[in-house]
């Protein structure tokens, strides 16, 4: 029965704050704020979406067509990161990271590589505009202490606290029931704030969730209700300690100022100022000369091998190992093959060897990054913010996760070509049939249409405009008429986005320091209103 | 009586809670955001010091090899720190910072990201630019919102008024107060940082360094009493102090949200202009169009033989690519400065967004300092590929014929690394600093003006019971 009373009595309470609340211009104010802010910050998240969207398309024909590779040597595949609708909500440091890798076999990955900026314009980048989450943040935390930093401060200045706690009923009842009405008195507002989102994006049917992503949603908006209780209770703990509302209103603001602008700030510039971690072009240079290296060891090996008899032959580059080759002497095939033996698994060693710098360059990176975090997470607000970027897969470790997925495929891919033999075979960098090989002599009859029968005639001439004699094309070096291979059998890489419960056991710890600051801080407010002098 | 207002209001503020606990943050983040910029410029400095000296070493090398390679070799020009950063950086590392240029064009500029931690989100530095508008102006608001209002409530007002005092002085000496009140917060400060930039060595005292925080410090009472202005608006927009407060935080933080968001919207649906993809398709459209038209041979090449007489079509027909590209390419260019200079204009309602506008010009950094930086080498492009010409016309071997991005038909006689010119950047000159921000230091005077103009007449209706 008393339990029953008190209940009612709670909701009472509630609802007498709640009537009043919603007759104050506060009310009013945190949903003008909402619709002026909200709507301008999601259609600029949608455009910056778009344009990443736009700009994947493109690279993705773009690595497909550089996908259908003829040779072995040519096939480095390109892998492209499909943009999340997520970060509409959360933009986190996605905007700054390119969303292709290429794989080489003589580099390992350090970073993505591709558009950065998510303006065309680069110039418009001076302009920080502001997500879905820290719009939210800015609203919700402001309308938190403008309608808490009063509670018992203000009840206390017009004579009303004295005359609630004259009656029979207990100070944690009284608290409980002004914290419950001030909640629901705020919730419209968040639910506000979530619908315009979702109002917006209607105009956008091109742009769909899927359910796991409509889930993470879902919870987005259970951690704002928490991030909203927090800061409802930091404003009943100032305003629990103090006697003025004047004094509340300006510990709370300030407050807000701190938590939401400067130690963000303060937190990346520090990092960034203290933490050292060198420039790429540096990294570059130390890179270049461990190349050079490599390419004076290939250089060496090659003055080994044995000379060949004819060295004319069609020729297409590639990047990242040796040139396909049609049309060259048997012997010229056959030195190439011997050179390939050495040279590739040489260059799969010298990316290990350049990894150790890259790596350590990546490391300070990652330090910097992590101690910006850290530092950053003075402020409840940050906390919250890195929270729902983990669930909008927009932080810094989701992209972590997809290199290291990279990386492993590399070596999976690596691996392959090892154990199929691919760098001995003849098919890592012609498709010509070595049955179809000719000696530099049967070249040139070939060439020259029976005219000249040897090397040695053809350069007894002394000509140089040898090309004067060729009558015919170079035989079998017509590479247009190769086809794509058939890369079936060789590993592709499966991307594995952490999925929602990996998610949020990730953010557990921040969702674990939130709500044991929230206790703590109820409990001290709670232990403050009990001494409160109410007169 | 106007003097006595001022003194007694200045007593009040500094004795306020509000004041000294704004005045202590202040004075913590001057500090630390100092100490964090010594290291950070010092990084900075040696990081670029390090990628010159490689850029000149690779420059000697080319030089060694032929003149033609050099002045064909496609240059970047990447700015260096500058060291009014601890005023205002104007978000320079998020413009472009870089200019790819060589003998025949100005090809290209980019955002050269190499010194920047990508995983970082994206932050303000914590110069003196920073400290003003976003603390200061909270701090300046906070103190200024209740000016009227809160006497109203304190029922002091219609006391002071009852006195022979006109309304006008008295909400002057107000205004004027909250200026000074301001003013007095933020000079310990900057103080302090000043001491601390000395201290550490950094700093190189002369009339340019003078000039620049003179100017800020103008620029920063202007901001001041504006933003005092604006909150002595809110102040008297109501008779209840809470509603004036809430009429200022929303204004506050329309001020600092709305505006970049309002810029970029501008641009986007506004002030649209042709995507990177649409000008790269243009561009190879061209190109396309000119190599079917060109004649044949025009892509023959021997490179032992400068005179070989195809070279001549092949320089015609690169120099026709060039061209053709240039063109489709600087257009975009300027649409690209035409369309960033109208989205800044739209947030000139935000005096946050005019002091930032005011630093930039005065610091001689960002968006001002790049579009000096771009004219100026093309300037210094045209006087190379002279000096190169010059060279080339002198030697018999060479058949002049200029090719702008290959080394196959002019001069490749070596040149000595001292005798090569070099771009350096010229800073903007103190007259060119003031005349960029002119208009926005008169923005910020008519803002202060107009909001105070509005606010004398609203008092003068005001009911002070």
């Amino acid at each position: 029965m008393k339990k029953y009373k008190n209940q009612v009595m709670i909701l009472r309470i509630a609802s007498k704050e709640l009537f009043h609340n919603i007759s104050t211009p506060r009310f009013i104010t945190g949903f003008v704020l909402c619709l002026l802010l909200i709507p301008f910050s999601i259609v600029i998240s949608i455009n910056e979406y778009r344009s990443k969207v736009s700009v994947y398309q493109t690279e993705q024909k773009r690595a497909d067509e550089e996908n259908l590779a003829k040779v072995y040597s040519a096939y480095r595949p390109v892998i492209v990161k499909n943009p999340t609708p997520l970060s509409i909500f959360a933009r986190g440091v996605s905007y700054n990271l390119g969303n292709r890798v290429k794989i080489l076999f003589s580099d390992i990955p350090m970073m993505s590589e591709g558009k950065a900026e998510s303006r065309d314009n680069p110039f418009l980048n001076r302009f920080f505009t502001f997500d879905f989450v820290s719009m939210l943040i800015i609203i919700i935390s402001l309308m938190a202490f403008l309608f808490t930093y009063d509670i018992c401060t203000g009840e206390r200045e017009t004579g009303t606290l004295k005359m609630m706690l004259a009656n029979p009923v207990s100070r944690a009842l009284v608290l409980s029931g002004k914290m419950l009405g001030t909640f629901f008195t705020l919730i419209p507002m968040l639910l506000f704030s979530f619908g315009l989102c979702i109002l917006v994006l209607l105009f956008y049917p091109d742009i769909h969730f899927t359910s796991s992503e409509w889930v993470r949603i879902v919870i987005i908006f259970l951690l704002s209700m928490v991030f909203l209780v927090l800061f409802m209770v930091i404003g009943l703990f100032v305003s629990s300690r103090v006697r003025h509302s004047g004094t509340s209103i300006v510990i709370c603001l300030v407050l807000w100022i701190m938590f939401l602008f400067i130690v963000p700030n303060l937190a990346n510039y520090s990092a960034k100022s203290f933490v050292k971690t060198g420039s790429v072009e540096n990294l570059n240079f130390d890179i270049l000369e461990i190349e050079k290296e490599f390419n004076t060891k290939v250089g060496e090996y090659d003055k080994k091998l044995p000379q060949t008899d004819w060295g004319m032959a069609n020729t297409r580059f590639n990047t990242d190992g040796p040139s396909a080759i049609a049309g060259a002497s048997k012997s010229s095939f056959e030195k190439e093959r011997l050179m390939n033996i050495f040279s590739e698994p040489l260059r799969v060693d010298y990316a290990d060897r350049k990894w150790s710098f890259r790596k350590a360059y990546i490391t300070k990176i990652e330090r910097q990054q992590k101690i910006a975090r850290y530092l950053s997470f003075l402020s409840p607000s940050e906390i919250f913010k890195e929270s729902v970027n983990g669930l909008c897969a927009t932080n810094a470790e989701s992209h972590y996760n997809f290199l290291d997925q990279i990386r492993n495929y590399r070596e999976e891919l690596i691996r392959y070509y090892e154990v199929e033999k691919l760098f001995n075979s003849y098919l890592y960098f012609t498709q010509q049939d070595p049955k179809s090989f000719m000696t530099g002599d049967e070249i040139v009859n070939t060439l020259t249409n029976g005219e000249i029968k040897t090397v040695a005639d053809l350069y007894a001439k002394n000509d140089p405009w040898i090309f004067n004699y060729f009558k015919k094309p170079i035989p079998n070096g017509d590479m247009d008429v190769w086809k794509p291979m058939d890369l079936s059998k060789l590993p592709k890489f499966d991307y594995r986005p952490a999925n929602v419960l990996d998610d949020i056991r990730h953010s557990l710890l921040h969702i674990g320091v939130l709500i044991t600051l929230l206790l703590v801080l109820f409990y001290f407010s709670y232990r403050s209103f009990i001494r409160y002098d109410v007169r | 009586m106007l003097k006595t207002i001022i003194l007694t209001d200045i007593k009040q503020n500094i004795q306020s809670l509000k004041l000294q606990i704004t005045f202590v943050i202040m004075l913590v983040v001057f500090t630390v955001g100092s100490i964090a910029y010594v290291f950070q410029y010092r990084n900075a400095l040696e990081d670029y010091r390090k990628y010159s000296s490689k850029m000149q070493d690779e420059l000697k090398m080319k030089a060694d090899i032929n003149i033609t390679k050099l002045a064909v070799e496609k240059k970047d020009y990447l700015f260096s720190p500058l060291l009014n950063g601890f005023i205002d950086d104007a978000k320079s590392q998020f413009i472009p910072n870089n200019i790819k240029y060589n003998a025949y064009n100005v090809y290209e500029y980019s955002i050269n990201r190499k010194t920047s931690n990508p995983y970082l989100f994206l932050s303000n530095e914590l110069n003196w630019g920073f400290i003003l508008s976003i603390l200061t102006s909270f701090a300046v608001l906070l103190l200024s919102y209740n000016a009227i209002s809160g006497e109203r409530e304190l029922q002091t007002l219609k006391l002071i008024l009852s006195n022979s005092v006109s309304r006008g002085v008295f909400l002057f000496g107000k205004y004027l107060s909250i200026v000074i009140s301001g003013v007095l917060m933020v000079l310990p400060g900057l103080l302090v940082s000043l001491i601390i930039l000395l201290l550490s060595g950094i700093l190189k005292v002369n009339t340019l360094l003078a000039f620049q925080i003179t100017g800020f410090m103008v620029a920063a009472t202007l901001f001041i009493s504006a933003i005092s202005a604006l909150g002595l608006f809110c102040s008297v927009a109501s008779r209840s102090a809470t509603v004036s407060l809430l009429i200022s935080l929303s204004l506050w933080s329309v001020f600092l949200i709305f505006s970049p968001n309002l810029a970029v919207f501008a641009a986007d649906q506004l002030f649209k202009i042709k995507n990177s993809e649409t000008v790269q398709s243009e561009v190879n459209m061209a190109s396309d169009a000119i190599n079917k038209a060109a004649p044949e041979g025009s892509w023959s090449m021997n490179g032992n033989d400068p005179f070989f007489e195809r070279h001549e079509l092949r320089a015609k027909n690169v120099t026709d690519l060039m061209n053709s590209e240039k063109q489709i390419k600087d257009e975009w260019y300027n649409n690209q400065f035409g369309q960033y200079e109208k989205a800044s204009r739209v947030t000139y309602i935000s005096p946050i967004s005019l002091l930032g506008m005011v630093s930039e010009s005065l610091m001689g950094s960002g968006y001002p300092r790049f579009r000096k930086n771009w004219s100026d080498l093309h300037t210094f492009q045209n006087q190379f590929l002279t000096w190169f010409k010059a060279l080339d016309a002198k030697d018999p071997k060479s058949p002049h014929w200029y090719n702008p991005y290959e080394d196959v038909s002019t001069s490749r006689q070596k040149i000595k690394f001292e005798e090569i010119p070099i771009y350096t950047e010229r800073m903007m000159t103190i007259p060119q600093r003031l005349t960029t921000a002119l208009p926005g230091i008169m923005l910020l005077v008519v803002y202060s003006f107009l909001l105070f103009g509005i606010t004398v007449v609203m008092f003068n209706r005001y009911d002070v019971r």
